[in-house]
C-alpha cells in the first residue's frame, strides 16, 4: 500500500541548523551538571553528535555501561548498537563488550577496559594484540577515558567476514599499550651541506629483508629489484632526551638524502616521523621509507629494527635545511588473556541487489546494502580504489556519500565495503549510485 | 516529527533543542536500551507538547475516548497528507498516526510509548482516521 504520509514526512527539509541547535541543548544540560569530571571524547568514529560526553546512570539502568555508552556515541549510532554485556577480568583489569552493531561482513564492537588495581590504562590506551575469531582486518581506537572509575571506552571495527550476524564470535585481547608520550619538532644535528660530498658506503637490501614501508622505493622493490641503502651504524648521532631510537646513519646515496634510524627493541611501538624544514617554515617530506631488520654481521634480514628515510633534496639548498623528528614512544606494555565470547546480532536485515560490473581488475556480482554501509562482491584483483565513488540518494533528495574504504581480497574474491559517515537508515534510501550506474532500491 | 505538532521550522528547532538537553540530562532514566529510538519519541512529543502549551496553545491531553472496536484499520486507503495530518488533528491523534504509519509501530507499542491504555490508542487511531476520511469526503477528493 501506498504511504503517502510517511513520503511526505520524509521529504520534510532538515534545516541545517538543526545539530547546532541539538548541541546547544546538550551543552546546557551539561553546565548544569553539579561539580562533574567530564570526560573528553578523543576519537569520534562520526560527525553529528546529539550526546557528545556525558555521564552514566551508575546502577539506576539494566545495562549501565550500554547507556554510558549511548552518552559517548552519537544518537545516529546509538539506534544501531545492539546491549552486549560479557566480561573478562585478569591481571585486575575487566574488560566488557557492551554494544555493537554489524551486517555480514562487518561488526563494530565497543568494549571497555577498567583497571581495578592500578592505574595501567589511559587517554592514550592502544590495543596491540587482539583477535575476533571472525574477520580478517581490525582496527581499534579510545572513544573515551574516564579517569574517575579508571576506563577506558574503545570501538573496534572488523571487516571481511562472511555471516557476520547471529554468529557467536569471541574477541581476545592479549596486550595493550599505554602512557604513550610525544616528542615533536626534536632537531637533529648536522649541516646536510657536508654530508653532500661525503662518500658513504652503502649494502643492498631486497624485498626478503623489509617489513614495510611507502613511496617509490617500495615499487622498485615491488619488481624484485635491490635497492642500495646505507652500512648500518656508521655514523650514530643521539637525539636530545630521546632512548628508544638514535640515528645509525646519514649520507647521500644516488642523489638522496638517506637518513637511517635505529629502534630499541624493548620499547615495543616507538615510532615516529622525520622531515626537513627550509627557512621559511616549509616542510619537506621524505619520498619513501623502509622498515628492515640488521642482524649481528650486519647483513640485513627481516626485521623492522631499522628506518631508512629518503629525501628528494638535489636542488636545495642543503645548509639551510634543518633535519627534523616527531617520535612517539609508548611507555607501557601490558599482557594479560581477557577473552569474552557473545552474539552479534544486527538491528537491521541487510538487503541483497543483484549487481554486475566490469572494474577492469575485477567484476562485481553482488551488492549488499546494510546501516553500515554498501559492500561489494566479486572476483579478480581489487586494484583502481581512486575511481570508485559510490553514494546514496535518500527518499528527501538527500545524497551521502560512502567516501571511505575497505577492502579485502582473498584468493582472487573481492570484498569492498563503502563506509558512510553514519549509519544508514535503509527504509529511507532511494537509490545507490556506483560510478554514475543508479541502482533503485526497493521497498 | 516535532514540526508536525508545531507546524513551523523555528519552533520544531526550538523542540529539538529541548529535546537534545531532557535526553542528556535524562539518560539514566533510560532503563532498557533497546528501546532508545522509543524513548527518544517520547522524550519529542513531550516536548513538542509543552512548547504548545507554553505559548498557549489548547493543548487537550488524554482526553476521556470511547473504544471502538471492529473495522480494519488495514482496509483503509493510506491517502493521509502531511497536511491534513498538521492542519487537522489534534496532538494526540498526530502522535498515534505518526507511530502508526511512519514508525510502524503496534498499537501496544502506541500504546507503551504515549502511556495509555491499548483501547485508547486504537480508539485515537479510528477517530483521526474518521476525522480525515470525512475531510476528504468534505472537499470531494478521493486519491488511489
Amino acid at each position: 500500500m501506498k504511504n503517502k504520509l510517511k513520503e511526505e514526512l520524509e521529504q520534510i527539509e532538515i534545516p541545517k541548523e538543526l545539530h547546532m541547535r541539538a548541541k546547544l541543548g546538550v551543552e546546557k544540560a551539561k553546565s548544569e551538571q553539579p561539580r562533574r569530571t567530564f570526560k573528553k571524547a578523543i576519537v569520534f568514529p562520526a560527525a553529528a553528535a546529539l550526546f557528545l560526553i556525558g555521564s552514566a546512570g551508575v546502577g539506576a539502568a539494566t545495562f549501565p555501561s550500554f547507556n554510558h555508552l549511548l552518552s559517548l556515541v552519537s544518537p545516529d549510532i546509538a539506534l544501531f548498537l545492539q546491549p552486549i554485556e560479557t566480561t573478562s577480568e585478569d591481571k585486575g583489569i575487566k574488560m566488557k563488550v557492551v554494544g555493537a552493531m554489524n551486517d555480514d561482513e562487518m561488526a563494530v564492537i565497543y568494549v571497555t577496559m577498567q583497571d581495578l588495581t592500578g592505574n595501567r590504562l589511559d587517554k592514550t590506551l592502544d590495543l596491540y594484540d587482539y583477535t575476533l575469531t571472525d574477520g580478517h582486518m581490525f582496527n581499534s581506537q579510545i572513544v573515551d577515558y574516564d579517569k574517575d572509575t579508571n576506563t577506558a571506552t574503545l570501538r573496534i571495527q572488523a571487516n571481511g567476514a562472511t555471516n557476520f550476524n547471529n554468529k557467536k564470535i569471541k574477541l581476545r585481547i592479549s596486550s595493550f599499550l599505554s602512557q604513550k608520550h610525544k616528542h615533536e619538532g626534536i632537531k637533529i644535528d648536522t649541516d646536510l651541506s657536508e654530508l653532500k660530498n661525503k662518500n658513504v658506503d652503502t649494502i643492498s637490501l631486497s624485498t626478503d629483508s623489509t617489513s614495510g614501508g611507502g613511496g617509490e622505493i617500495t615499487d622498485q622493490l615491488d619488481t624484485g629489484e635491490s635497492i642500495e641503502i646505507l652500512k648500518p651504524n656508521e655514523t650514530i648521532l643521539s637525539l636530545p632526551k630521546i632512548k628508544f631510537m638514535h640515528v645509525s646513519n646519514i649520507g647521500f646515496v644516488n642523489g638522496q638524502l638517506h637518513v637511517q634510524t635505529k629502534w630499541s627493541d624493548e620499547d615495543i611501538d616507538s615510532h615516529g616521523d622525520f622531515y626537513l624544514v627550509d627557512p621559511y617554515g616549509k616542510k619537506i617530506n621524505a619520498s619513501s621509507n623502509i622498515s628492515y631488520g640488521v642482524d649481528e654481521s650486519g647483513e640485513t634480514v627481516y626485521g623492522n629494527n631499522y628506518v631508512e628515510y629518503i629525501f628528494d633534496v638535489n636542488n636545495e639548498n642543503l645548509s639551510k635545511l634543518k633535519l627534523m623528528g616527531d617520535l612517539v614512544s609508548n611507555g607501557n606494555y601490558t599482557k594479560g588473556d581477557w577473552s569474552t565470547t557473545f552474539k552479534l546480532h544486527s538491528v537491521e536485515n541487510e538487503k541483497s541487489l543483484r549487481f554486475n560490473e566490469d572494474f577492469g581488475s575485477w567484476k562485481a556480482t553482488k551488492m549488499t546494502l546494510s546501516s553500515l554501509g554498501v559492500t561489494l562482491y566479486g572476483k579478480g584483483q581489487f586494484k583502481d580504489t581512486d575511481d570508485m565513488k559510490v553514494s546514496v540518494k535518500m527518499n528527501n533528495g538527500s545524497i551521502q556519500l560512502l567516501d571511505s574504504l575497505q577492502n579485502f581480497s582473498d584468493n582472487k574474491s573481492v570484498k569492498a565495503k563503502f563506509l558512510p559517515s553514519s549509519p544508514l537508515d535503509l527504509s529511507k534510501i532511494k537509490a545507490i549510485n556506483i560510478n554514475g550506474a543508479v541502482i533503485k532500491v526497493s521497498r | 516529527m516535532a514540526y508536525v505538532y508545531v507546524k513551523n521550522k523555528d519552533d520544531a528547532l526550538d523542540v529539538v533543542q529541548e529535546v537534545a538537553y531532557r535526553s542528556f540530562k535524562n539518560i539514566d532514566t533510560l532503563k532498557k536500551p533497546e528501546y532508545f529510538k522509543t524513548w527518544l519519541i517520547k522524550i519529542t512529543i513531550r516536548c513538542a507538547i509543552d512548547h504548545l502549551r507554553k505559548n498557549s496553545k489548547v493543548v487537550q491531553l488524554h482526553p476521556e475516548y470511547e473504544e471502538i472496536i471492529g473495522s480494519d484499520i488495514e482496509d483503509i486507503p493510506l491517502t493521509i497528507s502531511l497536511h491534513q495530518l498538521v492542519e487537522e488533528l489534534n496532538e494526540d491523534e498526530k502522535s498515534v498516526i505518526i507511530l502508526r504509519f511512519y514508525e510502524g509501530y503496534s498499537f501496544r507499542e502506541i500504546a507503551e510509548t504515549l502511556t495509555i491504555p491499548l483501547g485508547t490508542a486504537k480508539s485515537i487511531l479510528y477517530r483521526a482516521l474518521a476525522k480525515l476520511r470525512k475531510q476528504v469526503k468534505g472537499v470531494g477528493i478521493y486519491e488511489e
